[in-house]
């Protein structure tokens, strides 16, 4: 009925009909998604704003007695100490204060061929 | 935990730049799981190159070899071979250990392997710091280079007691051209590191080269009448020609040497060669081959020298100089400063034999035969009146043994000046780089 109802109906008519079920879908689309975000946005407020009250509480408890662990901010101290305890032992054990060897990277013999250019 | 170096070790470590040494297998003993073993191997650092070296501890059952020893030089080979590094072997060794039977017999067999099969891969340096003797001289015979020291040294296969006491002395392997380098005591390491300085880490790896600063183009005062040596010495970088097996055929003198800062087998010959002489020969050519180094030769031969003493091994030394010249495929090139006749020419100097590059100097003499065999055989029937032996003589060497009528044939490439001769030998070198 609505297809005969249409077809009778001049073009420019017809038209705007058209245009006007279009508008109407996408407001119905983009209306459906808005509540989708207010939703999603809403449910984020509320899950941050009980997080925030449970750490709160936590806060407020009476804080448990610091753990005897190494402090971050002497490290290189530290280091130090160590290596320097190692390097005693080592020197104590091999009863030298000088190592006797020393890493070196070997070099190549040069080549000839590639080390001379044909424009000398 | 025990920290173990062995006598061999401490060797070692005065070889190697100050505190690169590594030992391996410092840890291995003789058959009684007690005794550290006769002998010490490592590598580490000659002027900062790698570089592998056994040491063979005298004091330690008088570095009698045994089944263990023989492993412990070969796995040394067998890494040297695949990183491509040279080998330095101190000897110091009276033999097998007897009561270790087969096994240390069997133990030569992994040396002469392990040396035959490093041959033409990697440079082998032996230096001979105590004895060297049996089989353990033959190890050392298949080494690139052997160093002796005076006074040191004993190096011999059979016992001296049954031939004469000069047998088996530093002074008689020189002599005898089976070593290299003769040396004062205390000075072997010095003479293995200046070795060194001219070879390749590896054959594979091509012609060392190191700039020396020397002037490529700088001009030579050699006179008309120069010696072969004269011109090698002055043609090579200042300072770099390193003489070997000087003890022998004092007419032929060979070496290592810088050309414009390449590394160069050099040969210079002064007179008529004798059988010791043409051995030097092939030995040198040898070298060359087998550590990928150009062959520079220099002129000034009047032959083979007559002698009935030698007559039975004249034919056999000049074919394996030749054999060795045809196999070798490296850069080789010649220079007549002097005579070339006869089979100087062939043997010295022939493009045919091998060389890539022949010059001569204007006025050198390049013939069958030299001027007076020459108008002896052929012209002496025209001797008389005017025409003296003298004249003919001249006459022969302006018309037909002259550089410009050998390089006319295409035998000489160029005849050059002889101030320019290093130039032009360098230039020649430089060029035949890339030959493949």
């Amino acid at each position: 009925m609505l297809t005969h109802t249409l077809l009778a109906m001049p073009f420019a008519e017809r038209a705007g009909y058209a245009a006007r079920m279009a508008l109407i879908g996408i407001l119905a689309v983009f209306g459906v998604l808005a509540v989708l975000w207010g939703s999603l946005a809403l449910f984020r407020f509320l899950l941050e704003y009980f997080t925030n009250k449970k750490t709160a509480k936590t806060v407020e408890a009476p804080a448990p007695a610091p753990l005897p662990v190494a402090v971050d901010n002497n490290d290189d101290a530290l280091i130090a100490v160590i290596s320097a305890a190692v390097a005693a032992t080592i020197a104590g054990e091999s009863g030298v204060e000088n190592p006797s060897f020393r890493v070196v990277s070997f070099r190549r013999a040069a080549v000839a061929s590639e080390s001379i250019s044909h424009n000398n | 935990m025990e920290n173990r170096v062995s006598a061999g070790g401490a060797r070692l470590r005065a070889l190697f730049d100050a505190g690169t040494f590594v030992e391996t297998g410092a840890y291995i003993c003789r058959e009684d799981g007690k005794t550290p073993e006769g002998v010490a191997t490592g590598y580490g650092a000659v002027a900062g190159r790698l570089v592998f070296a056994f040491a063979q501890d005298g004091e330690n059952l008088c570095g009698a070899l045994d089944g263990n020893y023989a492993k412990k030089i070969g796995a040394l080979y067998d890494k040297a071979t695949s990183v491509g590094a040279p080998i330095v072997g101190i000897f110091d060794s009276a033999g097998a250990l007897v009561f270790d039977g087969a096994a240390a017999l069997a133990g030569y067999g992994v040396l002469l392997r392990a040396a035959a099969g490093a041959k033409g891969k990697v440079p082998q340096i032996a230096v001979i710091d105590g004895a060297a003797t049996g089989t353990m001289a033959a190890f050392s015979a298949l080494f690139d280079f052997t160093v002796v020291v005076r006074g040191k040294s004993k190096l011999y296969v059979s016992s001296p007691s049954l031939t004469n006491e000069k047998i088996g002395t530093a002074e008689y392997a020189f002599e005898s051209g089976n070593a290299a380098i003769l040396c004062e005591s205390g000075a072997a390491d010095a003479e293995v590191r200046r070795l060194l300085a001219y070879l390749p880490d590896a054959a594979k790896n091509g012609t060392p080269f190191a700039a020396n600063g020397d002037d490529l183009n700088r001009m030579l005062p050699l006179g008309a009448k120069a010696t072969a040596a004269e011109a090698l010495e002055l043609s090579a970088d200042a300072g770099s020609f390193l003489p070997l097996y000087g003890g022998v055929a004092p007419e032929v003198k060979v070496g290592l040497a810088a050309l414009g800062g390449v590394s160069a087998a050099v040969a210079a010959i002064d007179g008529a060669l004798t059988a010791a002489g043409i051995e030097k020969m092939t030995c040198i050519t040898e070298k060359a081959a087998l550590l990928a180094l150009p062959l520079v030769t220099f002129i000034n031969c009047t032959g083979v020298a007559p002698s009935e003493k030698e007559e039975e091994k004249l034919a056999r030394a000049l074919a394996a100089w030749a054999r060795a010249q045809v196999s070798f495929g490296g850069a080789r090139v010649a220079a007549v400063v002097g005579s070339a006749i006869g089979a100087g020419f062939i043997f010295g100097a022939s493009r045919t034999l091998g060389n890539d590059l022949v010059l001569a100097l204007p006025e050198s003499e390049i013939a069958a035969l030299s001027a007076p065999a020459a108008v002896a055989f052929l012209w002496n029937d025209r001797i008389g009146g005017e025409v003296t032996r003298e004249k003919l003589e001249n006459e022969w060497l302006e018309t037909r043994a002259t550089p410009v009528a050998a390089a006319a044939g295409g035998e000489v490439d160029d005849v050059v000046e002889p101030r320019e001769l290093r130039a032009r030998i360098i230039s020649a070198v430089y060029m035949l780089l890339g030959k493949k």
